[in-house]
């Protein structure tokens, strides 16, 4: 069933001469996990803001479970759409157990007091994502990798269907990397939706099943992995020479390998 | 520090800076005078007339001041995202001030109301001058705040020069001064600041998430727009009701948040009703220091706070780097 499906989005910010994008139609499916690549500047995050309801005014229909996205409520769209931002900047110091509790917002008045319900699902996700450990620390004493985790422990206590991340692997060490990605396989077994954007193209190739490689505001290429990670695809959207794709010897999916210049001969 | 521990800490304390403003003044009033006074009200006519025409008034005056300024300090370094800020360096005192000074100048009827409308343009002034392409800059708010203060400030005089007004009572205005009680005013003020302080308590869980970043509190489900409007329109309307009720008094705003986050953590449910305790023990001290130390003169309560706060903020600044 499709949950998010954009028909011909065009959208142009107000200080700028050119549309960021361009007639984007993408149709996300339930229990898919699909990424979003593509150069810098091409648009990306701004569709991202678009499908969260960070951005109105933009030409093209956009909806989400069937529905269009604007007769949704910010609380209504909290409990199907979760999003873990690429950076964050926070000014004041929360603890990891104050911030995952924002999460709850949606089920919650303003004054936000947890019920023994909201405690539960809370201490379920910190298990499940083996943070348990951390939640009375303060979150700005954290390292990059907890981090993360407690930005989505608090998308998770959203409990939503959907889960949007923005680069969330960029900052992290190759422990935290692989970790943070069998944790959202482990998810989307467990039946939630995954779009993330990412630059690692073989990340993207071993974990997810559908990729969108999009340049300058355009759908490129829209389809599984095994068609779209191609040599001469990436070569076309990324306008890039050094690289070959090859298959991974372990799991058989297509691996990228950069050349250096100087040896590419030419 | 537990949360109750420090609340009824402080609850003590506030009792005890009571106790020290009500005995302290030109004339010494003893505990024991102090006592009868409060026991029997007209047995001693002259304390008692010290106690409640002038003194105790003034303690109330300074409660609602301090908590006042504690708690808008404490929500717009939430809404701005800088601890750095208060009602007196983003300039919103001085937009009340000037709201007052043009009531007076041209005898119009309502201070208060011209102080509170001063409070709310500057508030959204300085904020639409500091966001960029959707982005708050937080140097442009601090910069734009304290120059904004400083011309409304220096309007202020300007115009009371011009209108023939007494300067030197604009500059205890300027400066703060707890000293002319209007009862009556008082009482409305106390009436409208407390319900207007328990709305912002109410919906301080969605200023937390807020203060966090604006965009990820939307995708939570808060209502951003709402909150912006609501804490912007309650913090000019509780700065405009403090200045009308004692002129401009920096730093309680910025460095009481300050402190009291030392001890709760940055959550607005517990920060906002400590730093409105806060604020008052503050400025009841401030207060008595100012009216006391170079008796039987009185300075402005704003040069107290001034000389207390000023080295303060620079500490935190120091501190940060």
């Amino acid at each position: 069933m499709s949950i998010i499906k954009s028909e011909n989005i065009s959208f142009r910010y107000a200080e700028s001469y050119n549309n960021c994008l361009n007639n984007i139609s993408i149709d996300i499916n339930e229990k898919e996990m699909v990424a979003l690549a593509g150069p810098n500047g091409a648009g990306k995050t701004t569709l991202f803001k678009i499908i969260c309801g960070l951005i109105k005014g933009y030409a093209g229909n956009l909806y989400v479970y069937g529905k269009d996205i604007n007769l949704y409520s910010n609380i209504e769209l909290a409990k199907i759409i979760s999003y873990i931002p690429q950076t964050d900047n926070y000014i004041f110091d929360f603890t990891v157990y104050e911030i995952i509790a924002m999460g709850r917002r949606p089920y919650l008045n303003s004054f936000g007091i947890l019920s023994k319900k909201d405690k539960d699902i809370i201490l379920n996700i910190c298990d499940f994502l083996g943070i348990n450990k951390i939640i009375k620390r303060k979150y700005s004493n954290l390292s990059g990798g907890e981090k993360r985790l407690v930005l989505i422990a608090r998308a998770l206590a959203q409990e939503a269907s959907v889960l949007l991340m923005d680069e969330p692997t960029t900052y992290l060490d190759l422990y935290y990397k692989i970790l943070f990605m069998d944790k959202l396989l482990e998810l989307n077994k467990k039946g939630k939706t995954i779009l993330l954007i990412s630059h690692d193209i073989n990340l993207i190739s071993e974990y997810m099943n559908k990729v969108i490689l999009i340049k300058e505001g355009k759908v490129i290429y829209d389809g599984k992995i095994k068609q779209v990670i191609d040599e001469k695809k990436l070569k076309e959207v990324f306008n890039f020479d050094n690289f070959i794709i090859e298959k991974n010897k372990v799991s058989g999916n297509p691996n990228l390998f950069f050349i250096p210049t100087n040896k590419t001969g030419g | 520090m537990k949360k109750n521990v420090l609340i009824f800490s402080l609850i003590i304390l506030l009792f005890f800076a009571i106790l020290f403003s009500l005995i302290s003044g030109s004339i010494k009033i003893s505990i024991e005078e102090l006592l009868n006074v409060l026991i029997k009200p007209y047995f001693n006519s002259d304390n008692s007339l010290i106690i409640y025409k002038i003194r105790l008034p003034r303690i109330l005056l300074a409660i609602l001041v301090g908590g006042i300024l504690g708690v808008v300090g404490s929500i717009l370094q939430a809404i701005f995202k800088n601890p750095l800020v208060d009602p007196f360096i983003t300039g919103v005192s001085s937009g009340a001030a000037f709201g007052a000074t043009i009531a007076i100048i041209f005898n119009f009827y309502s201070l208060t109301f011209f102080a509170i409308s001063g409070a709310v343009l500057t508030i959204l002034f300085v904020y639409k001058l500091s966001v960029k392409n959707n982005n708050l800059n937080l140097y442009n708010l601090l910069l734009i705040g304290v120059m904004t203060g400083s011309f409304l400030s220096s309007l202020i005089m300007f115009l009371s020069a011009f209108f023939n007004k007494d300067l030197i009572k604009v500059v205890f205005w300027l400066m703060g001064d707890l000293s002319i009680t209007n009862f009556t005013l008082l009482k409305y003020s106390y009436f409208f600041s407390i319900i207007i302080i328990c709305l912002c308590i109410y919906f301080s869980n969605d200023l937390n998430i807020f203060s966090l970043d604006e965009d990820e509190a939307k995708i939570s489900g808060v209502k951003t727009e709402f909150i912006k409007t609501l804490y912007f329109l309650s913090s000019g309307i509780l700065t405009g009701i403090a200045v009308a009720l004692s002129g401009v008094i920096g730093f309680v705003g910025l460095v009481i948040p300050h402190i009291m986050r030392f001890f709760t953590g940055p959550d607005l449910r517990i920060l906002m009703p400590v730093s409105f305790i806060g604020g008052a023990v503050f400025l009841i001290i401030c207060d008595t220091i100012a009216r006391t130390l170079f008796l039987p003169a009185e300075i402005p309560v704003g040069i107290i706070t001034g000389l207390l706060g000023a080295p303060i903020f620079i500490l935190i600044l120091i501190r940060r780097k």
